[in-house]
């Protein structure tokens, strides 16, 4: 009897045991679950096109969130190495000395949250994926090395913002109430007027506990088309051809107006 | 309505650039000369970029010198024979003006050299308008003595192949306009403007030409000198934008025509001393901006 109680101690014991590590995959499964419930997102429009009349774009980002997850969406544009002015005081005045070079921080950088992105994932996070200004700051490589690195990050960020191409704003993104598919969400901005062409990376991150707990990625592309697009690459390209042109329109726009005036009895002295 | 400019890279409002045109071409037609000379520092203003914008002004210089030019040729107020020297010299010293500028761009400081230029050229003629049409003012019609011929006059009749211009009725060397234009050229080419603030004076009071000779030939001249910048500008710097240019254009044309009317309501010495104070507000401005702590140690290296 008391062997048969020892015995079926053991079994228990070592049911138990063999208990444990099915609750721990039984934790798994819901995280998984919830990991393959990763956010969609949806762009409005996916092209800009840089026509005569263009005069900025409102982009419309829309898409499903997992239930119960805060979002942080990005926009961002190519890494490109940039060559820049470094002013220096020189006496009264401020003139250029020397070249700085930047590289590793986008040519773009597009932050809009539920919340700041510093409040929805901690730093690591933020600094290993350069999800804020903050980290991209960090994160830029300078050369030469020996300019004054503080100075210089600050005001390469400063002289972004001031053009509107790195923006950050919490609460743009609007979230619905959750339902079975997750729960709606909506962004709307306007485009930098600044952002040169190229392809711009749209990603929406689930946040939850301060780490991503799923992503999605679209591409937002920006291109000149029709008139100057042709005009633009004239320039470019063929620039004696463009220069001829240049000076041909002006000369005809200019005896077309002194035959326009003086048809119309004005004198059409004009000074330059 | 916006329009995008497509070597500016940037979208601005289509009324706002007809009106900057219109309102430069105002004071034009107003005080017969300059225009171009405030155009570059208000595009800086509004957000074009510092080497496209004195690019662009010399295509708009042409436009608008063209117009111009046409009429003052109907009236007989170009001398052809001058005014071919002058544009020889011009073409001279706006080559020079074009190679300075690549070179300074590439040392990465046009950009300073532009304003530098601006501040002490428009402080210097400025400052002589001021201060002239000021005694004018106060000494009415004493002030307008008859010039006699100074030392700087008897030097020039001493230079060697002289030559006799009868339209202007004056005779010089021929190095004369040929110098005085070159230096013009190269401010042309540093500055997108087309000199007319500069060379008037100096073919009034240094080639002793008549006023409105002087105009007319100087009109005919910068047409070609800012042709030739709009050419060497977009085939070595490809800083031209001609949608910028012809908006320009279109509404200096206009602005003169105003300001030509609106001229002829105000007597010569409050014309020159009501230009000789914007010239200066413009200097004092962009001296300011010089010495003021930028609001960024950084800029872009190719006037992006």
């Amino acid at each position: 009897m008391k062997r048969a109680l020892i015995l079926s101690g053991i079994f228990l014991l070592s049911l138990a045991w063999s208990a444990a590590p099915a609750r721990g995959q039984g934790a798994a499964q819901p995280a998984q679950a919830q990991a393959a419930q990763a956010p969609t997102v949806a762009l409005s429009p996916s092209r800009i096109l840089l026509e005569t009349f263009y005069s900025g774009a409102q982009v419309r980002v829309t898409g499903t969130a997992p239930s119960g997850a805060e979002l942080l969406v990005t926009v961002k544009g190519p890494e490109a190495e940039e060559e820049l002015n470094r002013k220096a005081r020189v006496g009264p005045i401020w003139i250029n000395r020397g070249k700085v070079h930047i590289a590793g921080a986008p040519s773009l950088f597009l932050s809009f949250g539920t919340r700041p992105a510093r409040d929805l994932l901690g730093r690591p996070v933020l600094d290993e994926l350069q999800l804020d200004e903050a980290a991209i700051r960090e994160g830029m490589r300078i050369s030469p090395e020996e300019f004054d690195q503080p100075v210089i990050r600050a005001n390469f960020i400063a002289m972004k913002k001031n053009q509107n191409v790195y923006q950050e704003e919490a609460g743009s993104v609007k979230l619905g109430p959750a339902g079975p598919a997750g729960a709606p969400y909506s962004l709307e901005f306007h485009w930098p007027r600044k952002a040169p062409p190229g392809s711009y990376k749209v990603e929406v991150f689930a946040c939850r506990g301060g780490v991503v707990e799923a992503s999605a990625s679209s591409e937002l592309v920006l291109e000149e088309v029709g008139f100057p697009a042709w005009m633009a690459g004239l320039a470019r390209e063929r620039g004696s051809l463009y220069g001829l042109l240049s000076v041909l329109a002006a000369l005809l726009a200019g005896f077309g107006i002194d035959f326009v005036a003086s048809r119309l009895g004005k004198k059409g002295v004009m000074a330059h | 309505m916006s329009i995008f400019l497509p070597v500016a890279g940037v979208s601005i409002n289509l009324f706002l650039l007809v009106g900057v045109g219109a309102l430069v071409g105002f004071l034009s037609g107003m005080f017969g000369v300059g225009g171009g000379f405030l155009l570059t520092p208000i595009l800086m203003m509004i957000g074009i970029p510092p080497t496209v914008a004195a690019a662009s002004d010399s295509c708009q210089i042409v436009a608008a010198s063209s117009s111009g030019a046409a009429a003052h040729f109907r009236m007989g107020n170009v001398d052809v024979k001058l005014g071919s020297i002058l544009l020889v010299g011009g073409l001279a010293g706006a080559a020079v003006g074009v190679r300075i500028i690549k070179a300074l761009r590439a040392m990465g400081n046009a950009d300073l050299v532009i304003t530098l230029t601006y501040v002490v050229v428009l402080g210097s003629v400025g400052g002589y308008m001021f201060l002239e049409s000021l005694q004018s003012l106060r000494h009415g019609a004493l002030a307008h003595k008859p010039h006699k011929p100074g030392a700087t006059q008897s030097l020039l009749g001493r230079l060697p192949m002289q030559m006799s211009f009868p339209r202007s009725g004056v005779q010089h060397s021929i190095f004369v306009p040929f110098v005085l234009c070159a230096f013009v050229g190269i401010l042309a080419a540093i500055m997108g403007v087309g000199g007319g603030f500069i060379m008037v004076p100096m073919m009034v009071y240094l080639l002793r030409m008549p006023m409105h000779v002087a105009v007319g030939t100087d009109l005919f001249q910068i047409l070609f000198t800012c042709a030739g910048v709009t050419f060497m500008q977009a085939n070595t710097n490809h800083t031209v934008d001609l949608v910028l240019a012809l908006l320009l254009a279109v509404g200096s044309s206009i602005g003169a025509q105003v300001g030509a009317r609106v001229g002829k309501l105000l007597r010569g010495d409050q014309l020159k001393i009501l230009l000789a104070t914007i010239v200066l507000l413009v200097m004092v401005k962009m001296a300011i901006g010089l010495v003021l702590t930028p609001s960024s140690l950084l800029s872009y290296a190719k006037g992006h």
